[in-house]
């Protein structure tokens, strides 16, 4: 069997997709993950169309076509997130309001962090199917 | 060989590996009947239950690992025998054997088979154990007939399988249940009734769903229940047939993760000994079960991109093969043109797991790729058979595997 069986392979793909397209996009991420839970919740049996919509869900918009938009991600020159909802672009200003800003994360030699300061540690694996099921950690062409 | 002097009602453990001749009397191995000068062979660590039917003299020679002993009392379950009893008085045409993995449903479907054999009756046992197929190549379901006794389900003459095309039915649905309806359907031709040893996977959706749609296709006389406790009872609570629930026997051994893999590879490797490489002409054989060769062939020339090897038209896009991965921009623009593309390096083929099939539609064996010429259009596979007249298609699966039967990757669905 090498033809799908079903639409959730489609799905599967596009959300890598869109995860590497939005990575550096907390704002963008923050919309897809929250869209894409009510679409599932809204129509689970048919993943087709959650592929289908969910790319549409971040959308390039040029500045002169603000009007019409309600909720706004903006990616600033220095890599820095805004994301809000509209209310003007006049004199080569955009107000938004309700905002939030997301920083690019800092990269750091080394650092120190005082016990009283952590609230919860987490190992980040990456080589999982290794540990569960070895027999099926195959190695991939990429 | 040495000698041993049995009564009528002893019970014997015999195991692998060991050569056993009756000279005297009869005896059961696995329910099988033999008797005065059947020789049976046990393979190595294989264990199986040996009982005197009358008094009688066996000899036997022990190889590696061969071992024989005496046991205080049978190992049968007596409701296996009442089970027996009852199929032989209801002759029910479809029996599914359920339970989960590791609870002895082979030995049993063995065991009631060659029991049914000794009243005359005369079994076809599918095998859907696609991983470790006892009957029929590896990735398929399995269809054979017990008309004379056996040992092991091994020892089963393959009558007819069908390719499933991995080593669970996971993602593999639609063949599983093809398979099993279409074996079991011509099992029943050639028989007085069919067992039909069923997957362990119970649990879950896709395991609930595998068991009762199974069991709606075969629509089963009686189905054999297997188990510990009440593992079953969510499956057979739904199940409108008429239900035997049997306890699994203690003998019964579970197998660890590492030693399923061992066992498949073990299989793989015994299947493939021998095999050669078998060119197959793609102007004259058809490829199933996947994109590729399903198309109008263009040239790939007049795609505008560098290092098409062979290209067709589909009704979702284009299929296209590759010497190396193409560049974000040319699939791109491929994409505005097209629409759906898929993109088939040269040589991802190799390992892939395929089955040989003739023209009427029957499997001849399964193979693995070696290679696709795609501009002579000509395929290479490793293969036990070697006339290629014989094939009339080849059947794309999901595994790739060397041909000492290690696994070593799998096929991403519609990627071929």
């Amino acid at each position: 069997m090498t033809l799908e069986h079903s639409d959730f392979q489609d799905l599967f793909e596009k959300l890598m997709q869109v995860i590497e397209e939005y990575k550096d996009n907390p704002a963008a991420m923050s919309a897809i993950s929250s869209e894409l839970s009510k679409l599932y919740k809204q129509i689970p049996i048919y993943p087709g169309i959650i592929s289908m919509s969910i790319g549409d869900v971040v959308e390039t918009v040029d500045l002169d076509d603000l009007e019409e938009r309600e909720k706004l991600a903006v990616v600033l020159e220095d890599n820095k997130v805004v994301s809000g909802e509209f209310v003007s672009f006049e004199s080569g200003n955009l107000k938004l309001k309700n905002c939030q800003l997301f920083r690019p994360p800092e990269e750091l030699e080394e650092t120190e962090i005082p016990k009283e300061d952590i609230q919860q540690v987490s190992e980040l694996k990456s080589d999982i199917l290794a540990e569960l099921w070895p027999s099926l950690d195959f190695e991939v062409e990429e | 060989m040495k000698k041993m002097e049995i009564s009528e009602g002893d019970v014997l453990r015999v195991e692998g590996s060991l050569v056993i001749q009756v000279s005297k009397g009869e005896v059961t191995i696995s329910g099988g009947l033999h008797g005065e000068g059947e020789k049976v062979e046990i393979p190595k660590a294989k264990s199986l239950p040996l009982e005197a039917l009358t008094d009688a003299v066996i000899e036997y020679k022990k190889e590696e690992g061969g071992e024989i002993e005496h046991l205080p009392e049978r190992t049968i379950p007596p409701e296996w025998d009442s089970l027996v009893e009852e199929i032989i008085e209801k002759k029910p045409k479809t029996i599914i054997v359920m339970g989960q993995v590791d609870t002895g449903k082979t030995f049993f479907t063995t065991y009631v088979a060659n029991s049914l054999l000794r009243h005359e009756m005369k079994s076809a046992v599918v095998d859907t154990d696609i991983g470790q197929s006892d009957v029929g190549p590896p990735g398929t379901i399995g269809m054979g007939i017990v008309d004379k006794p056996i040992s092991l389900m091994t020892d089963v003459q393959t009558q007819d399988s069908y390719f499933v095309g991995s080593m669970s039915p996971s993602g593999h649905m639609l063949e599983f249940m093809v398979g099993m309806k279409k074996v079991a359907e011509r099992g029943l031709e050639k028989s007085d009734l069919v067992i039909v040893d069923t997957p362990g996977w119970v649990f879950g959706g896709p395991g609930r769903a595998l068991q009762l749609y199974g069991a709606e296709l075969l629509e089963p006389d009686l189905v054999v229940a297997l188990q510990r406790e009440n593992e079953l009872e969510h499956l057979l609570k739904s199940m409108p047939s008429q239900v035997r629930r049997i306890s699994v026997s203690e003998k019964v051994r579970e197998r660890s993760k590492s030693e399923r893999s061992f066992l498949r590879q073990e299989t793989l490797s015994k299947y493939f000994d021998g095999s050669k490489e078998l060119n197959l002409d793609l102007e004259k054989v058809r490829l199933e079960r996947c994109y590729l060769g399903t198309g109008e062939e263009i040239n790939p020339d007049d795609l505008g991109v560098e290092g098409v090897l062979h290209a067709e038209e589909i009704l979702e896009g284009l299929v296209i093969v590759t010497e190396s991965k193409l560049s974000e921009e040319d699939i791109q623009a491929l994409k505005n043109e097209y629409g759906k593309i898929i993109e088939i390096k040269k040589g991802s083929e190799k390992h892939v797991l395929v089955s040989l099939i003739d023209e009427n539609n029957d499997l001849l064996s399964v193979g693995l790729i070696n290679e696709i010429n795609y501009e002579e259009k000509k395929l290479s596979v490793i293969t036990p058979i070697q006339n290629g007249g014989l094939v009339s298609a080849i059947q794309i699966g999901s595994m790739k595997i060397k041909p000492n039967g290690e696994e070593i990757g799998t096929v991403r669905p519609g990627s071929f």
